[in-house]
């Protein structure tokens, strides 16, 4: 229905940085696969997940439970799971159901990973 | 006044037809870009919700959209015949609850309440009807 997801996972200064490279989020199966990716990145033991929304302009709310999904597994694990590059309706959608409460938020990916690596 | 609509079965086959249609009706209709997103973040949601939850799993139905531009206000209508749910009068979610203790879903009508200027839900000849507006400033 959306944009095949493409994730582009990379590895900097212990951050696995989680490119989304669809330009719509708006297919419920989608959801699960972005679920279940972020979940099993922090149960395969990495502490540090960084999701660049950057190419994302257009989201559907299925996508905040996937988030909110992920963001309890990472508890879990004792991990941190942010978020960079939002557009100004979805940063709008984060503020608005909360998600800005439970998930550090940067402007770019070099704010973000100077704030998070190493930590 | 110029009245952009589309309908199409309730099913999740056309919901990127649905979607590609509000795009190009908030654009034809020069809404601005801000005012724009957010009314196709709330129109997405109240979309996807008649096709998942309107019909039951064995019943086929229709979903109907109609958007339409007054001055500096943007009007737009969803309509179905499935089961009477108004997203109005379901209670607002907790999101200032931590993490682990935060309910899965349960935010989508909270957001699109939010990202709109008014909502509001009637039924009419077994249609329900839910109507979506966005306002915004003049520019001089």
């Amino acid at each position: 229905m959306s944009d095949a997801i493409l994730f582009v996972d990379e590895t900097r200064q212990d951050v696995k940085l989680v490119h989304v490279m669809a330009q719509r989020l708006l297919d419920p199966q989608q959801a699960d696969t972005l679920a279940r990716h972020l979940g099993g990145l922090f149960e395969s033991g990495v502490l540090c997940v960084l999701v660049d929304l950057g190419s994302v302009q257009r989201l559907s709310s299925i996508f905040f439970r996937s988030f909110i999904m992920a963001g309890k597994k990472a508890g879990e694990k004792k991990a941190k799971l942010a978020f960079c590059n939002l557009s100004p309706v979805i940063q709008e959608g984060f503020t608005i159901t909360g998600l800005t409460d439970l998930f550090p938020i940067y402007k770019n990916e070099n704010d973000a990973l100077s704030k998070l690596a190493g930590k | 006044m110029n009245v952009l609509s589309l309908e199409k079965e309730a099913c999740g086959d056309n919901l990127k037809e649905l979607f590609a249609f509000v795009e190009q009706a908030l654009t034809s209709l020069n809404t601005p870009a801000s005012d724009r997103d957010k009314m196709m973040m709330a129109l997405d949601e109240a979309l996807t919700n008649v096709v998942l939850y309107a019909y039951p799993e064995n019943q086929r139905g229709t979903v109907g959209i109609r958007i339409c531009r007054n001055d500096n206000t943007i009007t737009a209508e969803v309509v179905d015949h499935g089961k009477p749910f108004d997203p109005t009068a379901h209670p607002a979610p907790d999101i200032t609850l931590p993490i682990e203790q935060r309910p899965i879903g349960g935010l989508g009508i909270h957001l699109m309440r939010n990202l709109v200027t008014s909502l509001r839900y009637y039924q009419k000849k077994g249609e329900n009807r839910l109507v979506l507006t966005t306002s915004w400033e003049k520019t001089i």
